[in-house]
């Protein structure tokens, strides 16, 4: 799929899809008040406690991360897993094509794993003839449509079921209605006999527990379970900070992550899977791989941006974004959607590509406000836009000796009285009925689309003291 | 079972993370003691509070599209599980080999109606098996523990006898436990985790909250997807 590079055309294109804006409204408009019921159900006060908690246990974790991806890894092995470290997503690639090339494998299923969109997996094994079928619904509808997902817990979310038939009817041979319940039974039909001719599972992985080298799948559709029950080789794939201490801090987070994604009180599957299985059982994989990237990750350690390895991929923020609610998850261009992916996309693939994203927020702090682990999105998104501006400062002398000025004129008192006074002089020539509606070069750009009201003849402080000085305060 | 392989290049990942890695002013966050403290109900119960637990049970496993039964004796039991073979018409059945399932003579049961029933394993091989398993109307599993604020049964393949494939595979879900399964929430899963396998978990462990679902197409809740469609609930009373 094309992705158009600059962002501003990729949301005038999103602007002008008024079916995708109305099914994403809805999607979110829903998903958001399932939250808040969830939440009510808890009582606010507990609520914000277990949010402390999460991210007091996300904070710990990260900080201590090289000692417990190392216990991991320590404890995949002993279960007798195989574990690939790797420091880009080229390298996870490589590691699953060559596996996939040594099992001959012909039919591969996949549940649903951000991390594998993010290093581009399925195209690459499909160029070496693998059959790649995504077996969460919501994924395979985009795989047939060729496209990425709008929203991470609700892939296509953009879709209605007229579009959704004629993709299905696309595969399918019998003629299948647009009635969603058809739709879903056509899924498990077609699907369920391709789970059975299985030879390699690929899932994402929500938590992986170091204490016991066990990998947390959660999924509502069970799918995640046919894959990881059914598979001779299972490979997972996990960005390297998806990853708890122990069983108990395991609750804490599943207990966060269904009730800030879609309002449940516990996703339907939850299933911990240590890998391969015992001799002497006769379902469960026979080969466990662990794939764990770093892509990107390892530079957030120590930054301002660390915390945003704390992310759960909820999706809550991107449900409480007013820009995401009216642009949809594709104007975005990179993987993850919303506040996390304006903060992910140009951390992990570059300023130059994706530094326009840190505009892609109104800075109400509802995606904060949202996050069940307390990342700070609308302060991220605010330094980045400060890095932006660093970057790409053209450093003009002009422009150099214009924010100096500004920031002198404003950082006292006097000058800035002087200055306001300076300015509610000289503004008359572009006043019309109290407002400045049209300027010189550079502001003309700016009064373009809004209006600036004129400075007053006197400001409230002023009237204030003439009122006190009058005995009518 | 022998150990697995590392792949690349471990000391480079490892230092990398190390090295950028920096202790904030004030320290590094500490590990948090007792993450689920005030969080999730903590408490011993009682033969009563558990038939209360019952209840909460039902109601949440109902809320989700689950059925339950209250079930005080062989006879309920056996009248349970006819109404499910005639409500589904099952021809076929999967049970787990599970001693607690065994003491329930569930065959005897079964052979009163026209549903058959086969106790895990079906056959030895992988190519023998997973057509009939595939084959199978409906999967009967015994719930270790079942958690009663959230409504879900918790099944770890514990033996090979209870392998995930028969709660993975056919529409219809059975599940049976006593009330002396049911615990409030997690606390009681963890610490009857801890004390039965200590880190060491069992291949798989299955939390099963009702039927599987989606809101995939135009957020419409539809049942029933990839997992069970139908999921029982059968309680029997401990005394």
């Amino acid at each position: 799929m094309h992705i158009e590079p600059s962002f501003h055309k990729r949301y005038h294109k999103a602007l002008r899809d008024t079916a995708m804006l109305k099914a994403v409204k809805n999607g979110t408009g829903r998903l958001r008040g399932q939250r808040a019921t969830a939440i009510e159900g808890v009582g606010a006060e507990r609520w914000m406690e277990f949010r402390n908690r999460a991210e007091a246990i996300r904070l710990h974790v990260i900080q201590h991360l090289d000692q417990y991806l190392e216990q991991l890894v320590d404890n995949v092995i002993k279960n007798g897993g195989h574990v690939c470290l790797a420091k880009t997503g080229e390298e996870a690639v490589q590691y699953i094509s060559e596996l996939a090339k040594k099992k001959n494998a012909k039919t591969i299923l996949k549940s649903k794993s951000m991390v594998s969109e993010e290093i581009h997996l399925n195209p690459a094994l499909e160029q070496q003839g693998c059959n790649v079928i995504e077996s969460d619904l919501g994924e395979w509808i985009i795989q047939l449509a060729g496209e990425t997902p709008s929203h991470i817990i609700a892939p296509a979310m953009h879709k209605n079921r007229f579009q959704v038939a004629d993709l299905f009817n696309a595969v399918s041979e019998e003629k299948v209605s647009t009635e969603i319940a058809d739709l879903c039974g056509f899924a498990r039909k077609y699907l369920r006999e391709k789970f059975l001719g299985i030879d390699i599972g690929i899932t994402g992985c929500n938590f992986a527990l170091a204490d016991s080298g066990a990998i947390t799948l959660c999924t509502n559709e069970g799918n995640a379970r046919i894959i990881s029950t059914l598979a001779p080789t299972l490979v997972t794939v996990m960005g390297m900070e998806r990853i708890l201490p122990g069983l108990e801090e395991l609750t804490v987070m599943l207990s966060l992550l269904a009730r800030s994604a879609t309002g449940q009180k516990l996703t339907v599957y939850n299933t911990l899977s240590t890998g391969v299985r015992n001799p002497e059982e006769l379902d469960g994989p026979q080969e466990f791989h662990l794939v764990i990237v770093d892509n990107g990750r390892s530079k957030q350690l120590g930054t301002k941006y660390e915390k945003i390895l704390n992310c759960i991929r909820c999706g809550s923020c991107l449900n409480a974004c007013p820009v995401y609610r009216n642009i949809g998850g594709h104007a975005y261009g990179w993987v993850y959607p919303g506040p996390i992916g304006a903060v992910l996309s140009p951390l992990y693939q570059g300023m130059d590509k994706y530094g326009e994203l840190a505009y892609a927020t109104t800075l109400c702090g509802a995606c904060t406000f949202a996050c069940p682990v307390k990342i700070p999105l609308h302060d991220m998104l605010y330094a980045l836009r400060n890095d932006k501006v660093e970057l790409e400062k053209t450093g003009g002398l002009v422009e150099d000796m214009t924010y100096k000025g500004w920031s002198a004129a404003f950082a006292s008192m006097s000058r800035y009285r002087f200055s306001i006074g300076m300015a509610r002089r000289f503004q008359f020539p572009l006043v019309k009925a109290e407002k400045i509606a049209y300027g010189p070069p550079p502001i003309s750009d700016w009064l373009k689309h809004r209006d600036m009201p004129a400075l007053p003849k006197k400001f409230f402080h002023e009237i204030w003291r003439d009122m006190k000085k009058d005995g009518k305060e | 079972m022998a150990n697995g392989i590392v792949t690349g290049n471990r000391e480079a990942f490892f230092s990398t993370i190390r090295q950028n890695i920096k202790t904030p002013p004030g320290g590094k966050a500490p590990r948090v003691e007792n993450p689920m403290d005030g969080l999730f109900t903590q408490r011993e119960t009682t033969v009563e509070d558990r038939r209360e637990l019952r209840e909460r049970f039902i109601q949440e496993w109902t809320t989700l599209g689950g059925k339950a039964f209250n079930i005080k004796d062989r006879a309920e039991l056996s009248q349970a599980i006819k109404q499910i073979i005639q409500e589904r018409q099952l021809q076929k059945a999967m049970c787990w080999d599970h001693p607690e399932l065994e003491n329930l003579k569930l065959e005897e049961i079964f052979s009163d109606t026209q549903a058959s029933l086969s106790r895990w394993p079906l056959e030895k091989n992988y190519s023998d098996w997973i057509g009939k398993a595939a084959s199978m109307e409906a999967g009967i599993v015994w719930s270790d523990i079942a958690m009663a604020e959230t409504g879900t049964l918790v099944l770890p393949s514990s033996s090979p006898g209870q392998p995930t494939t028969v709660c993975v595979l056919p529409i219809t879900l059975i599940a049976i436990f006593t009330t002396a399964q049911l615990v409030d929430g997690f606390t009681g899963v963890v610490k009857w985790f801890k004390e039965r396998y200590g880190t060491n978990l069992p291949t798989t462990t299955t939390f099963i909250s009702g039927p599987s679902r989606t809101t995939d197409i135009e957020m419409v809740l539809t049942i029933g997807v990839h997992g069970s469609r139908y999921v029982y609930a059968l309680i029997l009373d401990e005394a």
